[in-house]
């Protein structure tokens, strides 16, 4: 079985990056294929150097490089989301694949079932 | 015959989730597909939240999912990961960190990830509300 969990939004104004990765690692955890899509303000979860901390709240995105460990390697950007955000894969985190909307749309499609952040 | 799993991330009044979800559970029921349960998960835990209580003349979520539960034996699990951050406590919780009272609603258990993700391996779609 293999689900897709996409990001659509931006980190520190709510809790759905840390509840989108313990949902992740959930299905991880059970041996299914697990497929991350970052799109529209989704992109921002993977932005390098954040410091949540700063303003008291709990950085997960420190939990980020942890999905190579649960064998989570499918890793989606979207180019667009990025280029309208002023931003380049230099910003992020962690090692990602880029993709046009059009890309994301025919990797999406092989997934058993897709949950929204 | 498809078997169905629901998924509730969305606030049981600041939402049309309840309304939405209680009809497509009570639709594919009653088209003979099984619905394995309906999983509430982020801001959907407010659903169980026993204490809800909305003005006479407007609708209830709790009613509706009442009558889930009982007429058409649907689970109704929480993820007690989110429950917790949000305030929702069965009896066991509330005992453990001695809150006043608890507020889980009747029907509702406490669940987790762990069981979302077995029950989705059998589900043949998953439907976010």
């Amino acid at each position: 079985m293999s689900i897709a969990i996409l990001h659509t939004t931006a980190p520190s104004s709510n809790p759905n990056g840390l509840e989108a990765l313990d949902t992740a690692f959930a299905f991880a955890n059970i041996e299914q294929q697990v497929g991350m899509f970052f799109i529209q303000d989704g992109v921002y979860q993977l932005l390098k150097g954040q410091q949540p901390e700063i303003s008291g709240f709990k950085n997960h995105t420190k939990s980020y490089p942890a999905l190579e460990f649960y064998d989570i390697e499918d890793i989606f950007v979207c180019t667009e989301s990025l280029k309208e955000r002023n931003l380049t894969s230099e910003n992020l985190l962690l090692e990602a694949t880029l993709m046009s909307p059009e890309q994301l749309a025919s990797y999406l499609k092989p997934f058993d079932q897709v949950l929204r952040f | 015959m498809a078997k169905f799993l629901i998924l509730v991330t969305s606030p049981h009044y600041d939402s049309d989730s309840a309304k939405s979800s209680y009809e497509f559970a009570k639709a594919a029921i009653e088209q003979n597909h099984e619905v394995l349960g309906i999983f509430f998960y982020q801001s959907g835990v407010s659903h169980a939240n026993q204490f809800n209580a909305p003005l006479s003349d407007e609708p209830s979520a709790s009613s509706l999912w009442q009558e889930l539960a009982t007429r058409y034996k649907v689970n109704l699990l929480v993820c007690a990961t989110a429950a917790s951050r949000r305030g929702i406590a069965d009896k066991e919780e509330a005992k453990r960190m001695t809150f006043n009272g608890d507020n889980l609603s009747e029907h509702f258990t406490m669940s987790g990830l762990t069981e979302f993700s077995a029950l989705s391996t059998q589900a043949t779609r998953v439907v976010q509300f």
